[in-house]
């Protein structure tokens, strides 16, 4: 009778424990979040030559190239400086982004041939980057903080690999209502993402390759080349190209302010 | 030859290790067409080549700038000049460059707004040109520049002034009256005589980014080159009342002038808010001889008074078609003086602007511009602006559009001026 209760007690106590270190969709989703934020944090700088390629439904293609620099900061989002090559009209043109965890980013455009520092609302994020696909929103800074995530599955992304597949849906002012991401469980880099439109149909998809070890202070980081953007409503695509791109870079934190965009 | 010796410099310090040089520059084709004045003394139709281009080079704390544009009319030959915008040297002291030197001409942008400007109110304008946004010289500049926070304090000297470019009295972009002016005067106190471009005049200027908020204050002692009062300096006593010595003495007045101002872009949720004042106090003993009639004329001076813009803008985009639309708002003021010596100070004396810009995100970035200037006070008189520019390829682009003047009649103030000048334009711009 006592070792009837005491495997009663053992299986209530098990019961309890099972309930009480569950995880739950959303846990689990938000776990692999962080633990992918943690990996690829640590590169301190990123410097590299950008080029983006745009085609419209009917296969014609046409080039954009910038120069794009990214500070780390630490307890708050990354700022980032691009400089713009071509069309040539408007070569010199920089964008400045100071991207924050838990409010609106701040972001000054320089116009050449104005010689005028422009603020500029970063709340309009669906607008798109350069007549491109892409729009200021996919190309910012992808802060947890901006997210709410659902593990959804394990899967295998489209080249083989193992993937989590999750989905996250932004907690304020997007251009989408939700996004599926599918992150390498290798090296916790988004490798596939489909968004979904404010109605909640899919509008785009986009598909990372080209991935690249870099190391830093001897943490190993990984970073994609290339992305490629389908509007799968418009048929229109862009490719997003990183070349000589180099991590751990130390920039003057004096780089990225509204004062260094006039030199 | 000129620009050759211009480009000395910079050719001795290219080779230097480190350095980073660029360049870029446009020319342009301008063709613009006036309506018919029914006068054959004035020009109703311009062709011109424009050119800008700039040169820097960069390394380590320095650099060096130089900039500036050039025209030239098939017609009218007082539209041909040469500016220079920049030419400067600066160089940014210590690891983190929390201090800077510049010494040489430069071209300044203060403002926040689109289309009205109080507190850019540095470099002197090229008055033939769009009212709203006219092309600036570059002012000879002695600045120290320090970082505070997010932002600088800057200490300005400036020796020496830049004459403004009047267009010709056979030029349909109003401003002149169909006279020539002669050289431009310099209003110091009660002196009268100096038409010397060496007047000394300084500056100081706070900017700061806090949060959403950027803003900017600014004490200047200087000349007025915004608001010139055309006029005569000497008159005779004639029939009882004063008029011009000699009446083809007629010549922009340029007052010197202490004033405070600043901007301010603020982001509320989807909105940009922006604001923009000055306040001038005049040096004034002196007054000009101004002309009130074609045959009567009284002797003034400019009035103290404030300067305040407001502003409003949003994007709104249209994820169906891919196409954003930027809607502006302003709305400007003259404070304190009365309505109407507020009317003789400025154009744009109580003025609101409904502007919109139309961008269809397409592969040649074709964009469509439309602003809408009303006078609140003198409701008969507007401007309309409309635009669009297409790309042609990588280098190309062009620009076609049209301004619409309206006014009940002409005369020596506000759109007055310019009634009858409605113009087209078309630009073809090749860009390297």
């Amino acid at each position: 009778m006592r070792s009837v209760s005491n495997l009663c007690l053992i299986l209530i106590l098990s019961l309890l424990s099972q309930f009480s270190f569950a995880e739950t969709s959303q846990e689990k989703g938000l776990r692999i979040a962080k633990e992918a934020e943690a990996r690829n944090n640590g590169f301190i700088g990123d410097e590299s030559d950008l080029e983006m390629v745009l085609i419209d439904a009917y296969g014609s293609k046409i080039v954009r190239k910038m120069e794009g620099r990214v500070l780390e900061v630490k307890d708050d989002g990354d700022k980032s400086l691009n400089i713009f090559l071509n069309p040539k009209d408007v070569k010199g043109t920089k964008m400045l982004t100071w991207s924050h965890k838990n409010e609106d980013d701040n972001q000054w455009l320089y116009l050449p041939s104005l010689k005028r520092v422009k603020k500029i609302s970063s709340r309009n994020k669906s607008s798109s980057f350069m007549g491109s696909e892409f729009s200021y929103e996919d190309l910012g800074s992808q802060e947890i903080e901006k997210y709410k995530f659902n593990f959804l599955k394990d899967g295998k992304s489209a080249a083989g690999e193992d993937v989590y597949i999750i989905e996250r849906v932004p907690v304020d002012n997007s251009g989408y209502s939700k996004q599926v991401v599918q992150i390498s469980k290798k090296h916790l880099n988004a490798v596939y993402v489909s968004y979904y439109d404010r109605k909640s149909e899919l509008l785009k998809t986009a598909e990372m390759s080209g991935f690249t070890k870099y190391t830093v202070n001897g943490k190993e980081l990984w970073r994609a080349t290339l992305i490629h953007m389908k509007n799968v409503q418009t048929k229109k695509e862009s490719i997003f190209k990183w070349t000589n791109r180099k991590l751990g870079v130390n920039f003057k934190s004096s780089l990225f302010t509204k004062r260094s965009l006039k030199r | 030859m000129m620009n050759k010796l211009l480009l000395l410099p910079f050719l001795i310090l290219c080779p230097l290790s480190h350095a980073d040089f660029s360049d870029q520059g446009e020319i342009t084709f301008e063709s613009r067409k006036f309506e018919n004045d029914n006068s054959r003394l004035t020009y109703d139709d311009n062709l011109a080549l424009f050119t800008r281009a700039q040169l820097k080079y960069i390394s380590g704390g320095f650099t060096a700038a130089l900039r500036g544009y050039g025209r030239v009319d098939s017609k009218d030959k007082d539209r041909n000049h040469l500016v220079v915008e920049d030419a400067y040297g600066s160089y940014i002291f210590g690891d983190e460059g929390r201090f800077k030197l510049l010494a040489g001409w430069k071209l300044f942008n203060w403002s926040a707004m689109e289309a009205f400007h109080p507190a850019d109110v540095v470099n002197s304008k090229n008055f033939d040109g769009e009212i709203e946004n006219l092309e600036k010289k570059g002012e000879l500049t002695l600045e120290g520049e320090f970082v505070v926070g997010d932002g600088t304090l800057n200490l300005y000297f400036w020796p020496r002034v830049e004459s403004p470019i009047f267009p010709s009295s056979r030029s349909r972009t109003g401003v002149n009256f169909g006279v020539e002016f002669q050289d431009s005067v310099w209003v110091d106190g009660t002196d009268t005589q100096s038409n010397s471009s060496w007047q000394s005049q300084w500056g100081i200027r706070f900017n700061q980014t806090i949060g959403d908020l950027d803003f900017s204050l600014q004490y200047l002692d200087h000349f007025d080159r915004v608001h010139p009062l055309l006029g005569y300096s000497n008159g005779i006593s004639f029939g009882g009342s004063e008029v011009p010595s000699n009446q083809l003495e007629l010549r922009p007045h340029f007052y010197r002038v202490k004033e405070v101002g600043g901007t301010l872009s603020y982001g509320y949720e989807d909105y940009l808010i922006k604001a923009e004042g000055s306040y001038r106090e005049y040096e004034d003993e002196f007054q000009t001889l101004t002309p009130i009639t074609t045959t009567s004329f009284e002797r003034r001076s400019p009035k103290d008074h404030g300067e305040l813009a407001l502003g409003l803008e949003r994007i709104v985009s249209f994820d169906s078609v891919e196409h954003e639309a930027t809607i502006i708002f302003e709305v400007t003021s003259i404070l304190g003086p009365t309505k109407i010596e507020r009317r003789k100070l400025s154009t744009f004396q109580r003025d609101a602007l409904l502007g919109l810009r139309y961008n269809f995100n397409d592969f040649m970035g074709s964009e469509l511009f439309f602003s809408y200037i009303q006078d609140i006070e003198y409701t008969d008189e507007r401007l309309i602006n409309l635009s669009f520019t297409r790309r042609l390829s990588d280098q190309w682009k062009y620009k076609i559009g049209t301004r619409l003047y309206q006014a009940k009649e002409n005369g020596f103030y506000g759109l007055q001026v310019y009634k009858g000048d409605s113009q087209g334009y078309l630009n073809i711009s090749r860009f390297f």
